[in-house]
């Protein structure tokens, strides 16, 4: 698993058509853990749809709302995936702190 | 130890003390500078209406001050208050509100702060507490079971947070005494200086430390000897039994790491303001991360009254029981750094090291140092002298002996004791960046980042175009909480999106921009965020209006509405805007400074930002929206409807 905050790789590897989603969050109450909170989970996903149309094909519900990074630049969940675009979705805390 | 002579003991009221409901119906003015002690007894009208917090300190502002009056003079008021969930079994309800008009904007202070005085204060059996006048000697207030008395000072005049939190309790004996208190920061009259309670929480933001300084009042003691009750216990379980059943879920992140886990997603997302705003991207962001925190930082947790949660992070760092000072050294005492104050002393100042950023929050505690400010403050002075603005210039005749620069940890925290002993530069700082860069003059104003004369929280307004708006709007100066958080609403199933959905909005909302949507979305959620701040209701736990309307109606035994709540919001916004306008502020001042406006050249949101005649545009929108004239005025009408019985004074 990458570490935190690590950049994705390039995606040379994937398929012509696709596009990769990294999803960062926390996956358990781990009070007090020293261990990292937030390792990505990685999907390859097929381009021409939006990241949103994608995370819901996935099945995907996440414990918090998710932010957009394409190819690092901040965008809006309706984003139509491209051909080798590399999207990290961060969680938002919840509240507004 | 001697007493001053004014005391007075007030009985609880019979349907508190008997656990009926969650208000004591009563709140206790105190006069300074005479030593009278009153009590005022509103009808529960006055209580459904305004619901507490922030409603009773607009209200108490409107009514009983004069206009234009120095926030730092005997005739300010500052006022704690409790609201209708405070102290009850409500998770997330163990905060209370502080305000005053600010010294640091001439507008409104209303801040909250989490912890355990506020249930304190309701339990030793007042709602809340208006204080005006100034006493001739520090002094403090000890409140004990309804008797109230004024307290001698000055043996704790000029000491830390912690040495007079122990100090006090030694004093008076006995447990669960709980103090609210400023540093020597609100002595020395800093002006973004904070007010602390139980040593490491705080009202911070808007000077309100200043306002109890200027008073000669260093602390108020509280202690309590009935619990609060409730109306409807079976109605007020629907929505415990809710939270409990589902908070490990869905604040996972704040079991967690907290606020801090937050740092490295919002610098990855173009979220946090790095080099005063200059930077897109800043090296070594992961040292300040939660991830790293509790790797070298975090000892232990810490909550909040009836909060199973434990966000709080408590952190320790070398041998601080020596208390040398001038190293980094970090008494445990403080608490831990949540992520605006890691922002505003880490990247904000180009700091990446963590026990650096962590001493500095320390120190901020100690002193009682709005965190967001001094960090804001002092990037501005790094800034200036970067662009070398500040050499040359003297204190008292003699060349500053220290200037801030980028980066460096040293002068960081050499710039927050400066500050709160107003030495040398610490002088000017200590009045805010907006009266620096006036004081400066030159190009100084142009790296000045505030709204309405307070720095901006770590929420870049770039990135988040309608919370820029609500930066501009907000009576309190720029300010992230009563506010719409543009990226919570981008992805279905946030609390912000299923808030939208109960008021028939359409969500989730476009990232960018201030589209009519998110202009609609705006008001019902600061509405809502208003209602919050007058329940005094933690703002990370994901409740929606349903859940709002069983808390209050099991604790009040009323009959609200998700509509009620909304008016009660709207109304607390609209008394708010009639405060400023009555200090002298009009449309003109909802506002920006430049670098609010000026894109970054990389980082995740190059070449983004609002534009000035689309924040223009989008405030008459809102102006329309809310039934207030293109001057922001609100229409006679809007006031009837909010049954709001103030009203500007005649010659407008």
């Amino acid at each position: 698993m990458s570490k935190p905050g690590d950049s994705p790789s390039p995606a040379e590897d994937l398929k012509r058509g696709s596009a990769v989603i990294l999803i960062k969050g926390w996956h358990l109450p781990v009070k007090n853990s020293t261990s990292p909170a937030s390792g990505p989970e990685k999907y390859v996903v097929p381009a021409g749809q939006t990241i949103l149309a994608a995370l819901q094909a996935l099945g995907y519900t996440p414990k918090q709302p998710l932010l957009a990074v394409v190819n690092g630049t901040t965008a809006d969940m309706t984003h139509l995936l491209q051909d080798g675009d590399v999207v990290q979705c961060f969680p938002q805390i919840s509240g507004g702190c | 130890m001697s007493n001053h002579s004014q005391s007075i003991q007030v009985e609880y009221s019979p349907a508190f003390r008997a656990g009926k409901r969650p208000y004591t119906g009563k709140i206790l003015q105190i006069n300074l500078t005479s030593g009278e002690m009153s009590v005022d007894e509103p009808p529960e009208t006055f209580y459904r209406s305004l619901i507490g917090g922030r409603g009773f300190i607009l209200h108490y502002l409107l009514e009983q001050t004069p206009p234009g009056l120095d926030a730092l003079s005997p005739e300010n008021l500052l006022i704690f208050a409790a609201g209708a969930l405070t102290g009850s079994v409500l998770p997330g309800s163990g905060r209370h509100a502080v305000g005053a008009k600010s010294p640091l904007t001439g507008a409104l202070a209303s801040s909250e702060a989490g912890g355990w005085w506020g249930s304190e204060l309701k339990r030793a059996g007042f709602d809340a507490l208006v204080i005006r006048g100034k006493a001739e000697n520090p002094v403090y207030l000890w409140i004990d079971a309804g008797k109230v008395e004024l307290r001698d000072a000055g043996h704790v005049w000029g000491k830390t947070t912690a040495e007079t939190q122990d100090l006090i309790c030694q004093e008076l004996g006995g447990p669960k005494i709980r103090i609210a208190q400023i540093g020597p920061a609100g002595e020395k009259l800093v002006r973004f200086a904070s007010i602390i309670n139980d040593t490491n929480r705080a009202a911070g933001r808007s000077g309100l430390g200043a306002v109890m300084g200027s008073k000669n009042l260093k602390a108020i003691a509280v202690r309590g000897k009935t619990t609060v009750g409730v109306a409807d216990k079976e109605l007020m379980s629907v929505v415990t039994k809710w939270i409990f059943g589902s908070y490990k879920d869905s604040m996972g992140w704040a079991i967690s790491r907290g606020t801090s886990g937050s740092v490295k997603f919002n610098h990855d997302s173009g979220g946090t303001a790095i080099h005063n705003y200059q930077d897109g991207i800043f090296a070594g962001i992961e040292n300040l991360d939660g991830d790293s925190l509790f790797q070298t930082l975090v000892k232990d947790r810490d909550t909040c009254e009836h909060c199973p949660v434990h966000c709080k992070l408590v952190v320790e760092h070398g041998d601080w029981h020596s208390q040398p000072s001038g190293d980094t050294s970090i008494n445990p005492r403080y608490g831990g750094p949540e992520y605006e104050t890691i922002g505003a002393l880490g990247p904000l100042c180009m700091i990446n090291d963590a026990v650096v950023v962590a001493k500095a929050h320390e120190l901020c505690s100690a002193y009682g140092l709005d965190t967001i400010s001094t960090g804001g403050t002092i990037a501005f002075a790094m800034e200036c002298a970067e662009k070398g603005l500040l050499s040359g210039l003297d204190w008292h005749s003699q060349s500053f002996d220290f200037i801030p620069q980028f980066g460096d940890g040293q002068s960081l925290l050499h710039a927050i004791e400066a500050i709160a002993a107003r030495e040398g530069i610490g002088d000017w700082m200590a009045e805010g960046s907006a009266r620096m860069a006036q004081r400066l003059g030159g190009s100084a104003p142009d790296y000045c980042v505030t709204a309405r004369g307070q720095e901006l929280p770590l929420h870049d307004p770039r990135l988040k175009h309608t919370m820029a708006m609500g930066y501009a709007l907000s009576a309190t100066g720029a300010d992230h909480m009563h506010n719409l958080n543009d990226t919570f609403a981008n992805f279905p199933g946030s609390d912000v999106c299923a808030r939208l959905k109960e008021m028939g909005i359409e969500a989730p909302l476009p990232l960018f921009g201030i589209a009519p949507v998110k202009i609609e979305a705006f008001i019902t959620e600061t509405a809502f965020k208003n209602f919050l701040d007058s329940a005094v209701i933690c703002h990370f736990y994901p409740y929606e209006y349903k859940h709002m309307v069983d808390a209050i109606n099991g604790a009040a035994g009323w009959d609200i509405t998700p509509d009620e709540i909304n008016q009660i919001g709207a109304r607390i916004i609209t008394m708010a805007r009639l405060y400023l306008l009555r200090e002298g502020f009009t449309s003109a001042d909802d506002q920006l400074t430049p670098r609010a406006y000026h894109k970054l050249a990389d980082g995740p949101i190059a070449g983004k930002a609002l534009a000035p005649a689309e924040l223009a545009d989008a405030l008459q929108r809102y102006y329309q929206c809310m039934d207030w004239d293109k001057n922001g005025v609100p229409s006679e009408q809007a006031l009837k409807s909010l049954k709001i019985n103030f009203r500007l004074p005649a010659a407008r």
